[in-house]
């Protein structure tokens, strides 16, 4: 897939997407792109959507072995999914476990060369602290002091939770770097990058396939 | 032609969802769900399989009272293997197994309400679970962690192969939540629109698992009443 061929290391990436279309073709392309690159795959699994996107994707015939294999850092939920290397409730204060949450994941990429992260479940996880301005801002905020690092982290974002997310909304867009959109486009499922860093990426497509 | 639609219908419930699915039937306001409700209780019955109504805060008898006045009749629940959890709520409708104390506490409420689940799986093995009035349960629960939970809630039950749970989701009622709306669209394995207009029902497959017919089937709401064995529609 061209459009990640042309993403920088350090890169955080938005991938916007309506709950009618989940990105199910697009996370298991980012699997085929991470392996074809020779990359690792740190899934960050809140609140159980690594559970709910397998069992999706495998009812719909996708071919889940590397996802249900992957290594993951869990943030809050119940079911277990894949490798799990670290884990932390979501009962604290948000500082506490976001420092410990970043203390693991750099020691993860120290361990690595060049890491790819899907993280599920992130809009969620600010949905989660409606109301409460300020944890919502320390966990943006937390995404900021990861960026640049030595990986590729995707937020995966349904734009329907987004938008009913306030004022945060604009400071998690504005964190990253290339935001991207997933949709569907009469039969076909396209994305689309929508912000780049890489000015003659702006407004390009590609179609996303099944293999 | 009027036929086919029902027919269409029926062979695409037949096999469209498998076990451990978590289904979203949504609908408007106008729709007669009652209707609905015992079309896909029906069927579940002739296709042999057993059902577990989860009755939220009386959304039970409030069908089966639609379905008296419209002539459908209260028999549809006096079946075995028919069993009604009840969570709240004053009116028992049904052969009600259990009665829990309607809680806004998450954790109690789940673990009240998987003692009596597993009793019946345990008994019956699999099940189809209708749930109906989850859409109210958000709406009575006034803290938003809690009613976060209860969203998020349904996930690990995803992949359950003991049950299909089927939630009955009025759209208006839940237009006051579209995040936590979204999320249990994006937990769900299918989501079904339901809407109604001159006499039909409009069917959205808006994503399933199993190729619809067509993306969007209008079935005659006169056809469904007449399966249903009712009186007609005046």
């Amino acid at each position: 897939m061209g459009l990640l061929d042309a993403l920088e290391m350090g890169e955080t990436v938005l991938i916007l997407y309506g709950s009618e279309n989940p990105p199910y073709a697009l996370i298991a392309g980012i699997f085929e792109f991470a392996k074809r690159k020779n990359f690792s795959v740190l899934v960050d699994d809140i609140l159980d959507m690594l559970h709910v996107y397998l069992v999706n994707m495998e009812l719909r015939g996708f071919d889940v072995y590397s996802l249900k294999n992957a290594s993951v850092f869990k943030i809050g939920g119940m079911v277990d999914s894949g490798n799990v290397l670290f884990e932390s409730g979501i009962d604290e204060d948000v500082e506490i476990y976001m420092s410990r949450y970043s203390h693991n994941f750099l020691k993860f990429l120290e361990g690595q060369s060049e890491v790819i992260n899907i993280v599920l479940g992130f809009d969620k996880l600010l949905a989660y602290y409606s109301g409460d301005e300020r944890s919502q801002r320390r966990l943006v905020g937390g995404i900021s002091r990861l960026t640049g690092k030595g990986r590729i982290s995707f937020y995966f974002v349904n734009s329907d939770v987004l938008k009913a997310l306030g004022k945060v909304r604009a400071l998690l867009v504005d964190s990253a770097t290339t935001v991207m959109e997933f949709g569907v486009e009469g039969e076909r499922q396209r994305l689309k990058v929508l912000r780049s860093p890489k000015v003659g990426m702006m407004g390009r497509g590609v179609e996303v396939t099944r293999t | 032609m009027n036929e086919e639609a029902i027919n269409s219908l029926r062979d695409f419930l037949d096999g469209a969802f498998r076990p451990g699915e978590t289904v979203i039937l949504e609908y408007s306001s106008e729709v007669p769900i009652h209707v609905v409700f015992a079309f896909l209780l029906r069927l579940s019955r002739e296709w042999g399989y057993s059902v577990v109504v989860d009755d939220i805060v009386d959304a039970l008898p409030r069908i089966t009272r639609l379905l008296e006045m419209g002539g459908l009749g209260g028999q549809f629940l006096d079946e075995d293997g028919i069993y009604v959890i009840k969570i709240g709520g004053n009116e028992r409708t049904g052969n009600v197994v259990a009665h829990l104390r309607f809680s806004s506490d998450y954790y109690v409420q789940r673990a009240e309400y998987r003692r009596a689940f597993d009793r019946i799986s345990l008994e019956r093995g699999f099940v189809i679970n209708l749930v109906l009035g989850f859409d109210r349960r958000l709406l009575m629960t006034d803290s938003h962690y809690d009613r976060f939970l209860f969203t998020v809630g349904g996930a690990p039950y995803l992949g359950n192969r003991k049950r299909i749970a089927l939630y009955f989701l009025n759209r208006d009622i839940l237009e006051e939540y579209p995040a936590e709306t979204s999320i249990l669209e994006e937990i769900a394995t299918s989501i079904v629109r339901l809407g109604w207009e001159d006499g039909n029902f409009v069917v959205e497959f808006t994503r399933t698992v199993k190729k619809p017919p067509s993306k969007i089937l209008r079935v005659p709401g006169e056809l469904v009443v007449e399966y249903l064995g009712g009186e007609g529609v005046e």
